[in-house]
């Protein structure tokens, strides 16, 4: 939408103020609820600064849009707590990712003024619960922070509280592919915590969720669940995977607890983002505008090609864990038909509001059905900081001092570790537009 | 009539203009630090309290301390070792295990040291007093009592969840183990079962 447009709409909804009809307060509040302008509009500075890495001018951005809208405050929230990770505030962005988390609780529940609302104005009325994918990376980013912080029993104890936040999601409308990096992930914390039994539960639940998505696992994966196997002594299911995947050599548990283990996470990109679609059709006997507003899918940045890692003077190309952009569009998916029919169910009772405006008089139904179809609205929000994809490679490594280096944005900074045996080191790299990297 | 003409659109405005004027002010009210409130059905200040209340009792009447001092005439000296969280909350465990040192050290049974994380601190006092403090008034180093038990212990939980219905199975394990011998000479355990069931609607 043009700012033209956007002011021309605003205008409207000030001359609707000075109206003394008995019809124009339901007018009014229309307009006035229908926002001038989507969430993606309000948000475009935000998205600019946070693709450009520019953390500061972002999260004041944020800051100002929070006081104006109270519906979206956890999605306020959930972008605070990525700006202020990738800030190294890892205790703040814990906050905010906590504070989304208690306030998604209770909107668990169906709202019926919300949904009333939403039925009589646009689905920007209700306040927004984020969409399953995105409750569950409250979970994982919560635990990259606590790993970050070195707390290890906090992060452990975020793994157990995504294992029900996974298993509710699971219930209804099961979508595999969000659940395979965070079973990953989980498998990892146990990992470091040496809990080996539990490592492997995740481990098998994470295959799970890549073969019922039709996504190859990585090695790295299949190689640990092995590892496992054997040392757990679970040797027929081990055999039954290790003909399945066909390899033939991987560590022993031994081996694997003198050597460090090196795991590179890669969040890539920004995640996409919704828009509006709008169909519009005018009643030939009549002149009555409808209009019907559903949000679209829209793909961001995304790499095109795979990550890759120097380590030392070795190259490490990384696998692909999550990819957003489809976890995103089966969800949206899933949501239309329900969207679709709020959106329906407004065409009728807006056009309820019409006739009797035009039974009042004529220019009082024209000013309703202009009304009416500006407070129709799509609702385009969503996670947007997001990434559009997370990439791994896990890399043994004896003990020893080391330089890692990414080579995928040509302005990145190598950095030296030391690696120690047992060590089970996790290295997170946020990449958000072409040259803006950060290594966490 | 004009009224009829605008019964839906008054019953619409009506209904915007109660679901807009709802807000409500905050509310305060002091209560007894006993009476119990669930609000999420998560981990709370009940929890901690059930189960410092039965540990204490517990501990205090199981044949440990009075085996301990008929086999040396010395009450025995406790440190809090690691007590883990391996549960779905983030709990606090010092609340209940603090209730329970209290409770242990006023029955005047048992008495307990600083625990590895304290005692760094007040070593550090103790290194500062050897060189600012009074030599009358300066405490020794190596004066330092040696525990003979250490708490150590861990907390479970076992959810179940279906739909909007989910029951909490909490755990909590504390056992008391000879510094001389590892033998355990005192677990103490408590269970907390809650079921908790989701509202489906809300206003």
């Amino acid at each position: 939408m043009s700012t033209k447009q956007i002011t021309a709409r605003c205008q409207l909804q000030q001359t609707m103020s000075s109206r003394s009809s008995p019809l124009a307060p339901v007018l009014v509040l229309l307009m006035m609820l229908s926002g001038c302008v989507t969430y993606n509009q309000r948000m475009s500075s935000f998205e600019q600064n946070l693709s450009t890495g520019n953390l500061q001018p972002a999260l004041t951005d944020l800051d100002k849009q929070t006081n104006g809208d109270k519906k979206s405050a956890i999605l306020f929230d959930l972008n605070r707590s990525l700006i202020l990770r990738l800030q190294r505030e890892f205790d703040l962005s814990n906050q905010s990712l906590e504070r989304a988390k208690s306030a998604l609780q209770p909107l668990l529940a169906i709202s019926l003024s919300e949904q009333t609302l939403a039925s009589a104005i646009n689905d920007q009325q209700r306040t927004y619960l984020p969409h399953g994918f995105e409750q569950i990376y409250i979970h994982v980013f919560k635990i990259l922070n606590y790993v970050a912080l070195n707390d290890l029993p906090a992060a452990r104890v975020e793994v157990l509280q995504m294992d029900v936040t996974l298993n509710r999601l699971n219930e209804k409308n099961p979508i595999p592919a969000q659940n395979a990096f965070p079973r990953y992930l989980s498998g990892v914390v146990f990992e470091m915590a040496g809990e080996w039994d539990q490592a492997l539960i995740a481990y098998r639940k994470a295959l799970i969720s890549f073969q019922e998505s039709q996504q190859s696992p990585p090695k790295f994966l299949i190689l640990d669940m092995l590892r496992l196997m054997d040392h757990l002594g679970l040797h027929a299911e081990r055999a039954r995977l290790q003909k399945r995947y066909a390899v033939t050599v991987w560590t022993t548990q031994k081996i694997y607890q003198q050597q460090g283990q090196l795991l590179l996470l890669i969040a890539e990109g920004l995640a996409p983002i919704r828009e509006e679609a709008a169909i519009q059709a005018v009643d030939p006997k009549d002149g009555e505008l409808y209009r019907i507003s559903i949000p679209r899918h829209q793909n961001r940045l995304n790499l095109t090609r795979t990550p890759r890692f120097q380590v030392s003077q070795t190259q490490y190309s990384s696998d692909l864990l999550a990819n957003m952009n489809s976890i995103a569009e089966q969800t949206l998916t899933h949501q239309i038909p329900a969207i679709t029919a709020r959106a329906v169910a407004r065409v009728a009772v807006k056009h309820r509001v019409v006739k009797e405006s035009t039974q009042e008089a004529p220019i009082l139904g024209l000013i309703a059905n202009v009304a009416t179809v500006a407070s129709e609205r799509a609702d385009t929000r969503t996670w947007a900081s997001l990434p559009s994809g997370w990439w791994a490679v896990k890399i043994p490594l004896e003990a020893g001092e080391y330089q890692v280096r990414p080579l995928f944005a040509s302005q990145t900074q190598t950095v030296p570790i030391r690696i120690s045996p047992g060590d089970f080191r996790l290295m997170v790299y946020h990449r958000l537009g072409t040259n803006t990297i950060f290594g966490l | 009539m004009a009224l009829g003409k605008f019964r839906f659109s008054i019953v619409l405005i009506s209904l915007l203009s109660i679901l807009f004027l709802s807000g409500c002010g905050t509310v305060v009210n002091r209560i007894e630090s006993e009476e119990v409130v669930d609000l999420s059905g998560a981990w709370n200040d009940t929890d901690s309290r059930l189960v410092s209340e039965e540990m204490i009792t517990d501990a205090l009447n199981r044949p440990w301390i009075t085996d301990f001092r008929s086999r040396t005439g010395k009450m025995p000296v406790v440190i809090v070792g690691d007590v883990r969280n391996l549960s779905h909350e983030h709990i606090n465990i010092k609340t209940f295990v603090n209730d329970m040192e209290r409770a242990l050290i006023n029955s005047g049974r048992v008495e307990f040291v600083a625990s590895s994380t304290e005692r760094s601190q007040i070593r550090e006092e103790r290194a500062d007093q050897d060189l600012h403090a009074r030599a009358d008034t300066r405490k020794a180093m190596g004066q330092e009592i040696g525990a003979d038990y250490m708490l150590k212990g861990t907390i479970n939980t076992i959810i179940d969840q279906a739909s909007k219905k989910q029951v909490r199975y909490y755990q909590v394990d504390l056992t008391m183990i000879s510094l001389a011998d590892n033998r355990k000479v005192w677990v103490g355990q408590k269970k907390i079962k809650k079921f908790i069931k989701r509202p489906t609607l809300r206003y």
